[in-house]
């Protein structure tokens, strides 16, 4: 439902359906809501069985890379010799995206549950809930959830009855965007810097605390119990466009909309619906002008590639851009794209963890370079100077960060060249001069 | 920082929310309105750790909190961050003598300890008002007006910039990027308070429940 | 075996064949290409973190890293392709945008890797602009070393080699973004016995050691090969000389020694190599005293004394006189009886690099005593003493008698002193030969491990001191016993002929690495 506001009847309610209701937060009301039935079926099957129907459904990771689901659980290993581990990435930070954080608060129960199946299903002796230090309120309502789920006896030494031992703590992040990348997060649990680990080992083989791990973002568990629940073939079914992406997904629109919020439609919507439909259109009657439809971290979209481009995996890609996160940022005709850009650059500059060369540097490079244009001082090779830096910072370093601010600098001035130029020409005053604190 | 310099980027500052720095010692207590979790709003008092003699803070029920903590993980190493979210809790900022006794409670080094601090934004190096404000600037919530509310924040704590504290020792402001909460612009930390769609007009109101 | 499975690929056009699981980046050395590097050092766990070591791997679709990616059959990889060399130039110019380019001022200049680099593969002007460069002060780490974090390029091997080698975290990255620099906790200095080493380890000049501070210009330097005096561990060091002093010394890898390492007590041994209380002239004791003359005479004194002497024969020898010296030195005296012993000093405790096995600043303080014993050489250096005043000679080889009472061998029979220094328990000498240190010639120690190693000769001796091995060659020559040498290389011929513990050794088999003296066998029982 389209949290905090009514619910649209284009949409496709799953995750979202207790969004608001706050009886589902306590155990008592999950179950009345059948809750725990999900997991109970989970427990009563072998592991590689869960693993094969959530292959089936076709979900791929909601955290921004779209990796299947199912496939990244069979990568562990099956004959167990060493401590095996789940870590949820609950350290939701990509900029536009705010929907982890919305599970969280109004199920929790939910994502427990999801995480036990999953950790079931990968074999782990424990799942860490890795959640972002400032998400306070998620945190307290997760730990109560958590407190009563022992006390319920759904998580400790004899899980649902079971006899099955099924541990699950939290993990408080301290500020540090980057430990939601997924080694980085590993990283952060052990106690360390959250630096991101070179890839291979790779994380089913080695992965927090050198065992096998699997990572998976908070939206993407919170699916397996509903596929439990309904079957693979189900979720499968709902896809509107290319049978590669299927299932719900939240989108999270924030920016000049009328109506920001969560809104949980199946793969393959129209983001042109979502954004005039779903969200009321633009605020104060006025036009699109731009759109980052999943997260910071992916290219921009311009107003035509907005109106015809699809919500899935696919999708995006036809329009040059990724579904990410699902965080949605509209820009409307007021919205200076320079310094929109800038303060994107500047909040990746702010969280490169000073690793890799390009990124370190580059990150904050690019941050001086739009403010140099922002204040009326740059030079008409800045454009070209921020395209070859931004080349520089991709595909070259050990995560995706540089990457990551790299694409809406590349795409801000392929698509809106005119705005950056009028900085360049005088033509724009600059930015800053009336609001300079 | 909405003239296009921003502190943030300026090296020369290792941390921004450095100035300003208190050495009278001051009340910290974290609200109870709102959001409050469980674990936080105890009273503490930060000492002017110059003069004093450390005290230590793991000691007693926050030892035993510390040894609940560590069942959790299979090294001692990997209970770090908690360790410092409860120095923080009791002491408001997380001193170099404190890194040195989270150090030898987790078998680390005084240095490694340090390394992880200065990584993480929500540890304090320095002591900070009474209130510490978080304003998210990040570009969705700047579409939506969070600078006017920084100024807003800025003159009605009487802080002089962000990262100073207010005088009379009450707030801190500062800039965060993204928390995560774009969609209800303008959200805003206050301590561990977590407050959402924060304009610039509702500014005096929020900062009246925060004395 | 799979470590001894082999792989083949190709790297710059050139075929290598290496054990599986090995590096590109050190492939690449057999295919005779060295990839630019930063944070890689094959003594320093993985990090990955610097990036300049990208290469194109075919069929691979980005750059890879040559540190971390190991090789597979049929690879082909190119350093020097365009896309390669773009990448690496685009981590140059973000290395240099911070980078305060004082190389006139800096020590690091002539051995700078950031320089070297950028001299071959980097822009010639940056486009940086205006902008100001990132700025902090310079941080006394204490121990030798002083941090200049403008120069940091954040490679993160001083931290790593803290960490993993030394396993004493006193380093750490601190901030992060480019406002990261690497810090310290101020409770500790960087005080580790191992320290040092992040010194060499930095590739450019932002951790500098004390000592060395504004000494020479990297590209006055002479460097030689050489093996640490500091105690029996006998790390391969090189001596960097200027103007026939002694100015640093510096690890040599030796995988079988010292890895990549030295201690920080073995760094600060170059000292002593540049004493200036020298003996520059032979000396005999004539009515007023001892008095200069030249070799011919006092080795003609010498050896007059030698063959006139009746009973016992004494040698008081140091353990830092060289392998060669102390063989030749038990030959001079004669077979029959003859007493050999040493002095070494001792200091309770090792202080061992924990991320290398077998490698510790030992308590044995002196290079070559495992040397002495294998020759005959026993510990038993104040019964000797003792023995020595009913011995019709006595022969001091190097300075056991540094710090001894004045009057140790006052009674002692006619006494020929080798020496650099002459202390005061060395007056009563009939004859003193002036010989070189360490630093001035070439020789080879035993370290604790039986191995033996040469060193080389890294500066001009004073005056007219020779090596000892010359010395006693001529002696030997004199007595028609052997010698003379014209090389200490024929000097350890005629000890790998002479003694099993030796044979089949020569300077050319030791090499610059040295070998393992044969299995070890019961100690020499000197005849009685």
């Amino acid at each position: 439902m389209g949290y905090p506001h009514q619910p649209h009847a284009k949409e496709t309610v799953v995750l979202s359906q207790y969004f608001g209701d706050p009886e589902a937060r306590t155990y008592q009301g999950w179950v009345k809501r059948g809750g725990y039935a999900a997991l109970r079926t989970a427990l009563a099957r072998k592991p590689a069985e869960i693993v094969e129907i959530v292959k089936e459904s076709g979900l791929r990771g909601r955290g921004g890379a779209g990796f299947p689901t199912g496939l990244k659980w069979s990568f562990m290993p099956k004959e167990k010799s060493k401590p095996h581990y789940l870590c949820c990435n609950a350290d939701e930070s990509e900029p536009g995206t705010f929907k982890d954080r919305e599970i969280m608060r109004w199920t929790p129960h939910g994502l427990i549950e999801a995480c036990a199946i999953a950790q079931y299903a990968i074999q782990a002796e424990v799942t860490y809930i890795y959640i972002r230090g400032e998400f306070t309120e998620p945190l307290a309502i997760m730990q109560r959830a958590l407190d009563e789920a022992y006390r319920e006896g759904v998580l400790g030494a004899n899980a649902m009855g079971t006899g099955k031992r099924l541990d699950m703590y939290l993990h408080r992040g301290a500020g540090a965007y980057i430990c939601g990348e997924e080694t980085a997060l590993m990283n952060s649990i052990e106690g360390r810097r959250g630096n991101p680990r070179i890839r291979p080992p790779f994380p089913a083989a080695v992965g927090v605390f050198g065992m096998p791990t699997t990572i998976n973002n908070v939206e993407t568990l919170a699916a397996v119990p509903h596929i439990l629940n309904r079957g693979a073939a189900w979720y499968k079914s709902l896809c509107l466009s290319n049978p590669k992406s299927t299932g719900t997904k939240l989108f999270s629109v924030c920016g000049h909309v009328r109506r920001p919020g969560n809104y949980e439609v199946t793969m393959g919507f129209p983001l042109k619906d979502l954004l005039y439909d779903l969200c009321g259109g633009m605020r104060g009657g006025r036009t699109l002008k731009a759109c980052i439809p999943g997260g910071s971290s992916v290219p921009i979209l311009n107003r035509e590639e907005t109106e015809s481009c699809l919500l899935d995996y696919e999708g995006c890609a036809t329009q040059g851009t990724m579904l990410g996160s699902g965080g949605v940022i509209v820009f409307d005709d007021s919205a200076d794209m320079v310094y929109q850009i800038m303060r994107l650059a500047r909040f990746y500059a702010h969280e490169s963890c000073a690793q890799c060369t390009q990124c370190r540097e580059g990150t904050a490079w690019v941050t001086k370079i739009l403010q140099r244009i922002l204040a009326g001082d740059g030079h008409q090779k800045d454009l070209d100077l921020l395209l070859d830096l931004s080349e520089q910072m991709t595909g070259k370093t050990i995560c995706v960060l540089s990457d990551s601010c790299a694409a809406p600098v590349v795409s801000g001035i392929r698509k809106f060249r005119q705005e950056f130029e009028a900085y360049l020409t005088g033509a724009r005053r600059p930015a800053g001069a009336g609001v300079a604190v | 920082m909405f003239d296009v310099r921003c502190p943030m980027l300026d090296t020369s500052l290792r941390d921004h929310r450095a100035r300003g720095v208190d050495t009278e010692p001051f009340e910290y207590r974290t609200s109870n309105i709102e959001y409050r979790i469980s674990n936080i709003g105890h009273r503490a008092t930060i000492m002017n750790t110059h003069t004093a003699p450390y005290d230590p803070v793991f000691t007693g029920e926050t030892r035993q909190r510390l040894d609940r903590v560590l069942e959790r993980y299979p090294t001692k190493r990997a209970a770090l961050l908690p360790a410092l979210w409860m120095v923080q809790e009791t002491r408001g900022w997380i001193s170099d003598a404190a890194m040195t006794e989270v150090a030898e409670v987790l078998e680390l080094t005084p240095a490694y300890v340090k390394g992880v601090v200065t990584f993480y934004t929500m540890y304090h190096q320095h002591p900070v008002g009474k209130h510490f404000i978080q304003v998210c600037t990040t570009t969705p919530c700047n579409l939506c007006g969070a600078e006017e509310v920084v100024r807003a924040l800025l003159k009605h704590t009487g802080c002089r910039e962000l990262g100073a504290t207010s005088p009379d020792g009450k707030y801190t402001v500062t800039e965060v990027e993204c928390l995560g909460a774009c969609g209800f612009a303008t959200p805003i930390m206050v301590g561990e308070d977590f407050l959402e769609g924060v304009t610039a007009e509702k500014v005096p109101e929020v900062l009246k429940r925060y004395q | 075996m799979s470590e001894h499975e082999l792989v083949s690929l190709t790297i710059e056009g050139v075929d290598v064949s290496v054990p599986k699981g090995t590096l590109l980046i050190e492939a690449a050395k057999q295919a005779g290409v060295v990839v630019p590097h930063y944070c890689y050092h094959p003594g320093l766990p993985v990090a990955g973190v610097c990036r300049m070591c990208l290469v194109e791997v075919e069929k691979t679709p980005k750059l890879q890293i040559a540190c971390a990616t190991p090789v597979a059959p049929g690879m082909v990889v190119r350093v020097m392709s365009p896309p390669a060399l773009e990448a690496r130039k685009g981590v140059l110019e973000f290395l240099l945008i911070n980078h305060p380019l004082d190389c006139p001022i800096c020590d690091q200049a002539g051995e700078c890797e950031l320089q070297d680099y950028v001299f071959q593969e980097g822009r010639a002007r940056t486009r940086y602009g205006s902008f100001a460069k990132r700025f902090n002060p310079v941080e006394d780490f204490g121990g030798d070393v002083l941090y200049v974090p403008n120069r940091c390029i954040l490679c993160t091997r001083c931290v790593r080699f803290m960490d993993h080698v030394a396993d004493d975290s006193i380093l750490n990255v601190s901030e992060r973004g480019d406002r990261a620099l690497i810090g310290i906790h101020g409770d500790r200095a960087l005080d580790h016995p191992w320290a040092g080493n992040v010194v060499d380890l930095c590739p450019v000049g932002s951790l500098i050691s004390k000592d060395f501070l504004h000494k020479a210009r990297a590209w006055e330097l002479d460097r030689t090969a050489s093996v640490c005096t500091g105690c029996s561990q006998g790390c391969n060091v090189t001596l960097d000389t200027r103007q026939s002093a002694v100015v640093r010394a510096r690890p040599r890898p030796n995988p079988d020694v010292n890895r990549y390492f030295m201690c920080d007590y073995g760094r600060g041994q170059y000292r002593w190599m540049n004493g200036g209380d020298r003996i520059e002239a032979p000396l005999l004791a004539e009515r007023d005293g001892l008095v200069a003359t030249d070799w011919d005479h006092a080795l003609a004194r010498a050896a007059q004394l030698i063959k006139g002497a009746a009973g016992r024969t004494v040698v008081l020898a140091s353990a830092r006189a060289s392998t060669e010296a102390l063989f030749l030195a038990r030959r001079l005296a004669g077979g029959s009886s003859v007493t050999g012993a040493f002095r070494v000093e001792y200091v309770p405790g090792e202080a061992p690099l924990s991320g290398v096995p077998n490698l510790a600043l030992r308590s044995e303080r002196a290079p070559n005593a495992t040397g002495a014993r294998v020759l005959g050489y026993t510990e038993a250096f104040d019964a000797a003493v003792r023995t020595a005043s009913e011995a019709g000679l006595v022969l001091v080889l190097d300075e056991p008698l540094h710090g001894v009472p004045a009057n140790t061998l006052a009674g002692a029979g006619m006494v020929i002193y080798l020496g650099t220094v002459l202390p005061e328990a060395a007056r009563v000498a009939r004859v003193v030969l002036p010989i070189a240190n360490v630093a001035e010639e070439d020789g080879t120690f035993v370290n604790r491990d039986r191995r033996a190693q040469r060193y080389f000769q890294a500066k001009a001796t004073p005056g007219m001191a020779r090596p000892a091995w010359w010395v006693l060659g001529e002696l030997l020559a004199e007595l028609g016993r052997g010698g003379p040498f014209a090389t200490a290389a024929e000097a350890f011929d005629l000890l790998s002929r002479e003694d099993p513990s030796f044979a089949g050794l020569s300077y050319a088999t030791l090499g610059t690495q040295g070998v393992g003296l044969p299995a070890a066998r019961p100690p020499v029982v000197v005849p009685a």
